[in-house]
């Protein structure tokens, strides 16, 4: 077990971690209540590991050296706010879903932070779906401190109505080479409000990274807004860094082509919706997950 | 048209930070004041809406608070500033009667052989005040008017007073509220409908003295169906005191019309270039605005389209080079005010021994500017891994009837590509400078040829060294 492990098994009452990111005092917060999930070294866990934010509140959740584990975060009732800290230790690997279809806030502005420090060799998956959210901003950050490390993110994310979502995503690289995409695709439609922050920030140490960032949205409405920042931040130069945005509507030429084969426009416009977003979880190895994701997409209006 | 020889194959860095004496600096205090303000206007014999403009600008410039954002300019001490100082009487419209010291610096830059050469206009400014105008007489007689600010707001008060300061208001931000306080100078181009200018028009603006604040004001009307290519050139030798320079640049192109602005930003390392350039484009007209940056300690600058009228469009094509101790920190901005509108930018950026290059861009489509297409592509070279390089596009978009692309890449020159220059027999700097000179060959070219060789060769300038 390396020093990590040992350090939260052992800091239930005083627990100090230190991260850029997050303030030390939230850690400190952390050893007050905080659910610690640990998966001991070269664990192959067989199911699931479930974290209901509703239930266990804010997470900390240790992988030690070359386990894997498949963890699904939910949240079965109204919440605050929600906070989880995934540490990985080196050659550990975490599939992360993230189930946001049902993630209520009990006021205004319900804000949910996840972040992973991955150490050397590290792999992390996220994987996302965002549906039916108002005044919901949603936060995942990849901290790669350990060379050779992964982190890709997809991401799902359907805004309807008057729905207002925020989604901030950002692959940190602060050791030599890591690799990390960041895939997100979104649909606003009615009059829903979407930002989306992307983010590559490529430290000093970072040499050797290759990564790249995409966010793809469709704005079907007229009344729909969406605002699309995906930044680069790097400071070194033997690296691999780009990015892409594209904001269209479905083609008329598309529709055309679908209703001219007995296609109704609803229809049509429809499943290329479905398609459009289906592809960003198509690695997704988790079949429970992308049935309700599917089942959600062709909801009828 | 036939060139026999580069004008600015000789030019080197020494060309640019060489100063002339400035005793004239003697006569002029540092620091802003009322009385500054008011003695500009009045040396100017300004009309009294202007100096009211002045002062209104002054109150709203002492108001705001210097931008929370972008790069750090704390190390700006405006108080130590010299924000207005004459270097000579008056304007020359023939090139004999610029005085001598003032002659020879642009001599050296190569103004006065580019005039003769590709020119249909030509304006230098010295300092705070023009020093030489001239607009050749085929576009004069048909009522091309090519003048010194301070002129047209005498001759042709009518018009500046309809366009001044309408495009970026002087409650803009704070630079452009210093601006609307303290300009002095700059060009005043009037383009009547219908007249293409078949040659590009040239103003070229030189800091001399230390610690001097330069606050030029660009004013570019095209009327519908003209056509016009304005180029702007400027530099300023290297103290090691701080300058200051907060142009404005305000173009107005009508409906059908098309406006190509270029220039060529080449301040020295202790300038702080904090310019606002901003274009309305009205139907069917076309911007076009083409933008090296390689000098400055400091560079905000963010060129803006607004297209406003049905079927407008505007292209933005910039380089920026930073260098040691430089953060670039330039980008594009276009909103989309109208249906059918249409934008490119192609920005590419390169950073060397420590340098900072940063992309801020802003594209906004309003919520009934249906139709509309943009396309915005920004690559960064990183020479060393001492340099740094940010991308900070934001993207608003309120229509759905729009299609957006954004692509952008940052990365180093590529090892094999070295190697296959050196191994035909070119040394590691040039194979670089060259790789370099490909990588921003598709922004090069859009400039006249005569100042793409002055940009390549300031490339290569910069690349020097950069072996090691």
């Amino acid at each position: 077990m390396t020093n990590q492990i040992t350090k939260l098994a052992s800091a239930k009452d005083d627990m100090v971690v230190k991260t850029p990111f997050w303030p030390e005092s939230w850690f400190k917060n952390v050893s007050a209540g905080t659910n610690v999930i640990m998966v001991p070294p070269m664990a192959k866990m067989p199911a699931p590991v479930i974290i209901d934010l509703a239930k266990t509140g804010d997470c900390l959740v240790a992988v030690g050296d070359g386990a894997e584990v498949i963890i699904k975060e939910i949240c079965s009732g109204a919440i605050i706010s929600g906070k989880v800290c995934i540490m990985l230790d080196g050659e550990a690997k975490v599939t992360y879903l993230i189930d946001e279809i049902e993630t209520r806030g009990s006021g205004q502005n319900l804000v949910v932070e996840r972040e992973a420090i991955l150490e050397a060799g590290a792999e992390i998956d996220w994987y996302c779906a965002t549906f039916n959210q108002s005044g919901y901003q949603t936060k995942v950050r990849s901290w790669l401190k350990g060379e050779n490390g992964r982190s890709d993110m997809y991401w799902l994310n359907c805004a309807r109505a008057d729905e207002v979502v925020e989604i901030e995503l950002v692959n940190c690289f602060d050791a030599p080479n890591c690799r990390g995409q960041i895939y997100v695709k979104g649909v606003a439609q009615d009059r829903a409000n979407v930002k989306i922050v992307g983010g590559i920030e490529i430290t000093l140490n970072g040499g050797g990274a290759d990564s790249y960032l995409k966010e793809d949205t469709l704005l079907l409405d007229n009344e729909a807004r969406i605002r699309a920042l995906p930044c680069l931040e790097i400071k070194t130069n033997e690296v691999k860094a780009g990015h892409g945005a594209t904001i269209t509507n479905l083609t008329p030429e598309d529709l055309f082509y679908l209703q001219a084969h007995g296609i109704e426009a609803k229809l049509a416009k429809k499943l290329m919706v479905q398609g459009f977003l289906q592809s960003v979880l198509q690695h997704c190895p988790d079949q429970e997950f992308l049935d309700k994701v599917f089942k959600m997409l062709s909801y009828e209006d | 048209m036939m060139i026999n020889q580069n004008i600015f194959a000789d030019l080197d860095r020494d060309v640019f930070d060489h100063r002339n004496v400035s005793d004239y600096m003697k006569n002029y205090q540092a620091g802003l004041s009322e009385e500054l303000v008011r003695m500009i206007s009045g040396e100017k014999a300004e009309p009294l809406w202007m100096l009211e403009h002045r002062l209104k600008s002054l109150k709203a410039y002492n108001e705001m608070p210097i931008p929370a954002w972008g790069p750090d300019l704390s190390d700006l001490n405006l108080d130590e500033i010299t924000y207005y100082a004459k270097a000579s009487d008056g304007q020359s419209k023939t090139w004999e009667e610029v005085p001598e010291d003032i002659k020879n610096t642009f001599e050296r830059l190569g103004i006065p052989e580019a005039e003769r050469k590709i020119l249909a206009g030509v304006g230098a400014q010295y300092e705070s005040q023009m020093v030489y105008h001239s607009l050749q007489e085929e576009w004069s007689s048909q009522g091309v008017i090519f003048e010194d600010m301070d002129v047209a707001l005498r001759e042709h008060e009518e018009l500046v007073k309809k366009y001044f300061m309408q495009c970026v208001p002087f409650n803009d931000h704070k630079f452009a509220a210093l601006h609307g306080a303290i300009w002095s100078g700059g060009t005043f181009l009037f383009v009547p409908k219908g007249v293409k200018l078949t040659m590009p028009v040239q103003a070229y603006f030189r800091m001399n003295g230390p610690g001097m604040g330069q606050f030029e004001h660009t004013l570019i009307i095209v009327e519908e169906g003209a056509e016009v290519h304005y180029i702007e050139g400027c530099s300023a030798p290297k103290y090691g005191k701080n300058a200051l320079h907060a142009g404005c640049v305000e173009v107005f192109v009508g409906e059908s019309a098309r406006a190509r602005y270029s220039s060529v930003e080449n301040w020295s390392r202790d300038t702080y270039n904090l310019n606002t350039k901003r274009a309305f484009v009205d139907k069917d007209a076309f911007m076009e605005w083409v933008g090296g940056n390689l000098g400055s300690r400091v560079t905000m600058l963010y060129p803006c389209s607004v297209l406003k009228g049905e079927g407008a469009r505007a292209d933005h094509l910039g380089i920026a080079f930073a260098n040691t101790g430089q953060t670039q920190d330039t980008g594009a901005k276009i909103i989309h005010a109208a249906p059918y509108t249409r934008s490119n930018v192609v920005m590419k950026s390169l950073s060397k021994g420590g340098g900072v290059s940063i992309y801020r861009g802003l594209l906004q489509v309003m919520p009934h500017a249906h139709d509309c297409v943009s396309n915005v592509e920004c690559d960064a070279l990183i020479l060393d891994d001492q340099s740094r390089s940010d991308t900070i596009p934001d993207m608003k978009i309120a229509n759905s009837d729009v299609s957006i692309t954004h692509e952008a890449s940052a990365g180093r020159l590529n090892e094999e590509d070295v190697f296959y220059l050196m191994a035909r027999g070119m040394n590691e700097e040039e194979a670089k400078a060259m790789l370099v000179n490909g990588f921003l060959e598709d922004i090069v070219k859009e400039l006249p040829l005569e100042y793409a060789v002055e940009l390549n060769r300031l490339i290569e300038l910069e690349m020097e060294g950069s072996v090691g």
